[in-house]
């Protein structure tokens, strides 16, 4: 009793070795655990259900329904090689389909035995189109591949059996053939080497990675020229177009704005210009108008010195004086200033009034002793301000058209006579001009 | 290297063997071996104990032979 329960335990371990197995896909490595497990307890019926679905796995449909049919008749009741086997009746023909498969693979390596490798290799690619995961088929073909050196089509295979069945010891040393073959080998040992290091690491290293390279001095020089290079290509395709556009750019507005300013100047210029000519109108028209202020002021002056010495005249019983100076006189030119106090209006109307009457005598002398003296233009300027004291004096301007007749000066006197003649027809020196004129 | 020097085509076809097929399953079951090891020892002990009474019955016997004058 004590045996039987130690034989139980040792088989589930084993079944659980077995079942480990199965789910990490080492298929060929649990079917030797689930047979010692079933060689321990044969009753273990989850291990022999196991093996069965393994072997079902792998193509092995018969040794799977061997399995199966055995453990029902150990435990009919609760058994889920029951359901396996209803599973398979119920899909039509998958049994057929597989029996053939056995059948073909069976005779293609009595073909390959025999040494007719060409109708096996033939007959196992049928079968592994139908049922690709028949491993020993999938085998049995890549070694074929293998022996006509098409390690492709080889390794196609074998990864074929390794996705079922990772750990298919037949297929890793043929695949490792394959890779031999073909330098995949080296190529995969050199990449572990890069990958592992069986050096322990200390703290202070660095790992490089595999594309760190220590360069020579010329390399470095090179490498530094080549990135000048591209730094100097990139300035000069990218960054140098896109900053001429940008300059442009900014010039152009920057013209554009000095333009309108430079335009709004101008506008101001030609205002001002325009200012400053009617300004300078202006002063022209300010200055002629201050010279004439100023001539005027002068003239006045005149007038009032004039005055001032025709009264200075009359106040020292010089008649004669004033009255030159008051012929002279513009009396449109003497007004009253009201600041003064003074009225000179007043005082030029009382002179006037006493040189009109007396002041032409003395002038009409002193033209008469002139033509005495034979000085005749003297003689005519004293009978001019005889006639402006009083115009209407006919004997000053007879004796003024005596004096140009005596000096030669017919014309002028002709023209005084005939306005004698007419003016004052009545007037004895009317008479006298016709006299003198030889009417 | 040539396949061929790494590879023994005619011994790799050694690993191969034909499968089971599927009517050869009733056979198959009927010479399975399916004995464990608990029918294994209970065989042996059972063996072990034919022989053991078989033995006490052969000394049963032996004792029943001998004189009466030697007892």
């Amino acid at each position: 009793m004590y045996n039987k329960n130690r034989c139980q335990r040792i088989s589930n371990s084993y079944y659980n070795l077995g079942l480990e197995k199965a789910r990490a896909r080492n298929l060929s490595g649990a079917i030797p655990c689930l047979r010692y497990a079933l060689q321990l307890n044969k009753h273990n019926t989850s291990a022999r259900n196991l093996l069965g679905l393994i072997y079902y796995e792998i193509g092995e449909v018969a040794e799977a329904l061997v399995q199966w049919v055995i453990s029902i008749n150990l435990q009919s009741e609760e058994n889920d090689a029951r359901r396996y086997l209803s599973l398979l009746r119920k899909k039509p023909g998958q049994l057929d389909i597989n029996e053939q498969a056995i059948i073909k693979f069976n005779q293609a390596l009595s073909y390959a035995t025999s040494g007719n490798e060409d109708l096996a290799q033939l007959t196992l690619t049928r079968i592994v189109e139908e049922k690709p995961g028949y491993i020993k088929a999938q085998l049995l073909l890549s070694l074929l591949y293998m022996k006509n050196l098409e390690y492709q089509r080889a390794n196609k295979s074998l990864l074929t059996i390794l996705e079922i069945d990772k750990n298919n010891s037949l297929a890793l040393h043929y695949m490792y053939l394959v890779k031999e073959q073909t330098g995949r080998a080296e190529r995969e040992r050199k990449k572990m080497a890069d990958a592992f290091s069986h050096k322990k690491m200390q703290d202070d290293d660095v790992i490089l990675p595999s594309t760190y390279k220590e360069y020579t001095g010329w390399q470095t020089v090179l490498n530094i020229g080549i990135g000048l290079i591209i730094g100097a290509s990139s300035m000069l395709f990218l960054y140098l177009p896109t900053r001429t556009a940008q300059l442009n750019n900014k010039h152009n507005s920057e013209l554009v704005a000095i333009s309108e300013k430079l335009s709004g100047i101008n506008n101001q210029n030609t205002l001002l210009e325009e200012r400053n000519e009617d300004l300078q109108e202006q002063v022209n028209s300010l200055n002629e108008q201050v010279g004439s202020g100023d001539e005027i002021k002068k003239q006045q002056l005149i007038q009032y010195q004039k005055l001032f010495g025709i009264v200075q005249a009359l106040e020292q019983k010089n008649m004669t004086l004033a009255a030159q100076l008051f012929s002279d006189l513009d009396i449109t030119q003497i007004q009253d200033i009201p600041e003064s106090g003074i009225s000179i209006v007043s005082v030029l109307e009382e002179v006037s009034e006493k040189i009109r009457k007396e002041g032409y005598a003395p002038l009409v002398h002193l033209g008469d002793t002139s033509m005495a003296a034979g000085d005749y233009a003297a003689a005519i300027s004293y009978f001019d301000m005889a006639l402006r004291i009083k115009p209407d004096l006919v004997e000053a301007l007879y004796k003024k058209a005596v004096a140009f007749k005596t000096s030669g000066d017919e014309g002028s006197a002709n023209g005084i006579y005939q306005e004698i003649i007419s003016t004052y027809p009545q007037s004895e020196y009317a008479e006298k001009s016709k006299e003198d004129r030889g009417f | 290297m040539e396949v061929n020097t790494l590879i023994n085509f005619e011994e790799e076809l050694t690993h191969f063997k034909p499968s089971l097929e599927i009517s050869e399953v009733k056979d198959a079951i009927d010479k399975s071996e399916i004995t464990d090891m608990n029918d294994i020892l209970m065989d042996i002990l059972r063996k072990e104990v034919k022989e053991q009474e078989a033995k006490e019955q052969k000394q049963d016997v032996q004792q029943e032979s001998v004189p009466e004058d030697i007892k």
